[in-house]
């Protein structure tokens, strides 16, 4: 469904030139739940930026259903990491997750429609009319995810969008992400620099290096579903799989005391 | 803490009408010409601005106030997004902005005089000339600051130009386009009765000017306290308006803390 | 007084790319494009050339003043007055807001006189001016102190009591009495506040001296600009205007460039209250 060819993205021109992102090869299938994990600062972002369309790559090239991603296309959504900068604070809740829908000329009642379902599927119906500020960091974050869905996208990119929120609200928006994927149906792409996040929620892990940022490896996770924040991850798979992903982070980070640090997490655990 | 809050809250209100008693009491005695006693001040307020003059002068004052304040806004507002979106644009015009706002605002007005002659036109031409500035300037780096992830996420969601402009740019400059507007507000009063000083025959700026000529101090310290209140009113009322308009930001400031 | 905006312009305009050189030039390709443009439209008749003498005429009469001591001792007329009543509006305006900032008391006491006080339209005192000071240096003197206190007091009471307030617990932590506090932590991060007021209480002055020469004839650039007019000599007048206008340019100058140095350890406070 999302074919990533040869990508590559420098900044600058010239000697002077930086690559952020080295020769990116990879496929997104259609309804999987793929993760991309790098070490900090591997261009994760400016990844995402360029599957969006939003920053032309340098080489190689992004294709959706075939087609040439230029600019993000109708049926592709976002949720940024930094809710409080992507809601817009002069519109209500309501407001702010019907904007997007402006660009799909829908009639008014099926856009009522899909802001009231969307608002629903993150239980914030009964916020509609609040100022995003008005609300705990969780809550905004679910309005950005709300506004994502009503989009109606076939597929939902999602830059980091937990790493600024407290670990009980991640978990629980890890499992809202999760339902809202099955309920919707739609694909997902979500960027994290958070090994346990990305093991517990993906169908494939997509490992980076550093930057210049290439594909290290692809790791399925053929952990069972519907997944559960404690059973998932009390599974020997869920630690083996985990431990697998960290060493391939931490290893190209080029941390000697890495391999003896996932090996202790290992027995302790 | 309570009673300290009431004891700053006291102070608040009567250290001001103390004052106003003080200078009641040090000039009820005043014999000298230039200070006459407020009393006297007050009756003359009442005599000359309910509403003796208000026709005559503080409407066509107010007039020329508010025609030159929204023309200046009109002007300002858009030209300051095209400048704030387009660098280009913004390098092209800056040492030309730079030299025009700082010409001192008074220079302009015989200029006005030789090409427009004494009249409304000229006056509102002056006001507008002045008061375009603030805003101009302050709306371009109002449209600079719009947080790039904003403008990012409406991109994502394939929100078109114009839409863009006036739900996601305007907006999000809003603050700092008021903050220009604020500052145009009181330089348009201040132009108003520099104009008026110097060539008008009605106008509150003219009758200040004409009292002290004809060494009617009275009528003249009543055109000042007349000013003074038009200056504070004014800037309340913008208050006003704009925390309504801005309501959202002050909440999200706050939050932010 | 007129925004307080332009320093992050220009700092944008070198600051960014400064490899490419057409952009540097551009600024003075566009200036150089309008004054054309002005000649053109003034030379064709498209403006009348009686009221708009052609810009290089307007620029040879600007030259001839450079070279006439006459125009000198106007500049430092109007300067003088500047200068004057800048300096005592900064005086005033630090001490009275650096005391009445630092305490709770006499801020509640002032605030609505202050409040009050401030949108009165300084030119509203124009006559008492002359009334008690004559058509002079004074007058110019007492209007320029009048408007351009303002923009120092309210951003000096601002600075004071925006001070960290956990800096100010560290310094009575170590035994710093309340004089020594204030001198040691609330005057250094009330800096940035005040260098921003200095730079609108310069501008407020220059525009009331050069109003005051206008309206009441004090001798200065502005009285010479009226001079000009009412004599029908319009090239003198707008070479006096453009003049008038380098002045406030280059006060402006050097107020944003002491500014930008001075704010360089604190850079998040330039925003301030600056438009006001």
């Amino acid at each position: 469904m999302l074919e990533v060819t040869g990508l590559n993205k420098a900044y600058g021109h010239g000697p002077n030139a930086t690559e952020a992102v080295g020769d990116l090869t990879f496929k997104v299938e259609r309804s999987e739940f793929v993760c991309i994990v790098g070490p900090s600062g591997c261009g994760k972002t400016t990844l995402l930026r360029c599957l969006s369309g939003l920053l032309p790559a340098t080489r190689g090239e992004v294709r959706l259903h075939g087609e040439l991603i230029t600019r993000t296309p109708e049926n592709m959504a976002l949720v940024f990491q930094e809710y409080s900068r992507s809601l817009f604070p002069w519109m209500t809740v309501r407001e702010n997750v019907a904007f997007p829908l402006r660009r799909k000329k829908h009639a008014k009642d099926h856009a009522r429609a899909l802001v009231d379902r969307s608002l629903e599927a993150v239980h914030l119906d009964e916020f509609a009319s609040h100022y995003p500020w008005q609300l705990s960091g969780g809550m905004q974050q679910r309005v950005a995810i709300a506004r994502a869905l009503a989009y109606e996208p076939e597929i939902l990119l999602m830059d980091e969008p937990f790493a600024s929120l407290d670990a009980q609200t991640r978990g629980d928006l890890e499992d809202l992400t999760l339902r809202l994927r099955n309920e919707f149906g739609v694909t997902v792409v979500f960027v994290t620099h958070d090994i346990d996040e990305a093991v517990y929620l993906a169908d494939r892990v997509v490992a980076l290096t550093p930057r210049p940022t290439r594909v290290q490896e692809i790791v399925d996770i053929p952990l069972p579903r519907p997944r559960d924040q404690l059973a998932t991850k009390e599974l020997p798979d869920f630690a083996r799989l985990r431990a697998h992903v960290y060493r391939l982070i931490k290893r190209v980070e080029g941390d000697p005391a890495a391999g003896a640090a996932t090996h202790h997490e290992l027995t302790s655990a | 803490m309570t009673a300290r809050r009431a004891f700053l809250l006291g102070l608040e209100v009567l250290v001001p009408i103390a004052v106003v008693a003080l200078w009641a009491a040090w000039s009820a005695s005043s014999t000298s010409f230039y200070f006459p006693p407020l009393s006297k001040i007050l009756t003359t307020f009442k005599d000359t601005w309910l509403f003796d003059r208000v026709g005559s002068d503080v409407v066509p004052s107010l007039l020329r106030l508010l025609a030159g304040y929204a023309l200046a806004t009109a002007i300002a507002v858009p030209v300051g997004l095209a400048l704030g979106l387009s660098p280009a644009a913004r390098r092209a015009s800056a040492p030309i902005v730079e030299f025009l706002r700082a010409i001192p605002p008074p220079a302009l007005i015989p200029f006005g005089i030789v090409v427009m002659g004494v009249g409304n036109t000229m006056k509102v031409f002056i006001i507008v000339a002045v008061c375009v500035w603030p805003v101009l300037l302050n709306t371009v780096d109002g449209v600079r600051g719009v947080d790039a992830q904003l403008i990012e996420t409406s991109r994502a969601y394939g929100i078109g130009m114009r839409d863009r402009l006036s739900s996601v740019i305007l907006p999000a400059a809003l603050p700092q386009i008021f903050a220009g507007m604020r500052t145009a507000l009181s330089l348009a009063v201040i132009l108003m009765v520099i104009s008026e000083m110097v060539a008008s025959t009605n106008g509150i700026g003219y009758f200040v000017l004409e009292s002290q000529r004809t060494f009617a101090i009275p009528e003249m310290w009543s055109g000042i306290v007349l000013l003074g209140l038009l200056g504070y009113v004014l800037n309340l009322i913008f208050g006003v308006v704009e925390a309504r308009v801005l309501r959202w930001h002050r909440g999200a400031r706050s939050a932010a803390r | 007084m007129a925004a307080a905006t332009t320093a992050p312009l220009m700092a944008q305009r070198t600051g960014r790319r400064r490899l490419r050189v057409p952009h540097a030039l551009q600024g003075v390709l566009a200036v150089l494009a309008v004054l054309a443009l002005l000649e053109l439209v003034t030379a064709i008749g498209f403006l009348p050339q009686r009221h708009f003498p052609l810009v290089s005429d307007d620029f040879r009469a600007l030259v001839e003043q450079l070279g006439d001591g006459g125009f000198w001792t106007q500049v430092g007329q109007t300067l003088e007055g500047w200068a004057i009543g800048f300096g005592l509006a900064s005086v005033i305006g630090i001490a009275l807001g650096i005391v009445i900032g630092s305490s709770e008391a006499l801020h509640s006491a002032t605030r609505v006189i202050v409040e009050f006080l401030r949108p009165i339209p300084s030119v509203a005192l124009i006559p008492l001016a002359v009334l008690i000071y004559g058509t002079g240096l004074q007058s110019k003197v007492f209007l320029a102190t009048f408007a351009a206190t303002w923009p120092v007091l309210v951003q000096a009471i601002y600075g004071v009591r925006d001070v960290d307030p956990v800096a100010m617990d560290t310094a009575r932590a170590f035994g710093f009495g309340r004089l020594a506090r204030m001198r040691s932590v609330a005057l250094p991060s009330s800096v940035p506040y005040v260098v921003t007021g200095l730079r609108i209480a310069s501008a407020t002055a220059l525009i009331l001296v050069v109003t005051a020469e206008l309206v009441i004839g004090a001798p200065g650039l502005g009285q010479a600009i009226n001079v000009a007019r009412s004599g029908g000599d319009f090239e003198l007048m707008y070479a006096l205007i453009i003049a008038t206008g380098l002045l406030g340019w280059g006060l402006n100058t050097v107020f944003v460039t002491i500014e930008r140095r001075l704010l360089r350890w604190h850079p998040s406070q330039r925003l301030a209250e600056a438009g006001r």
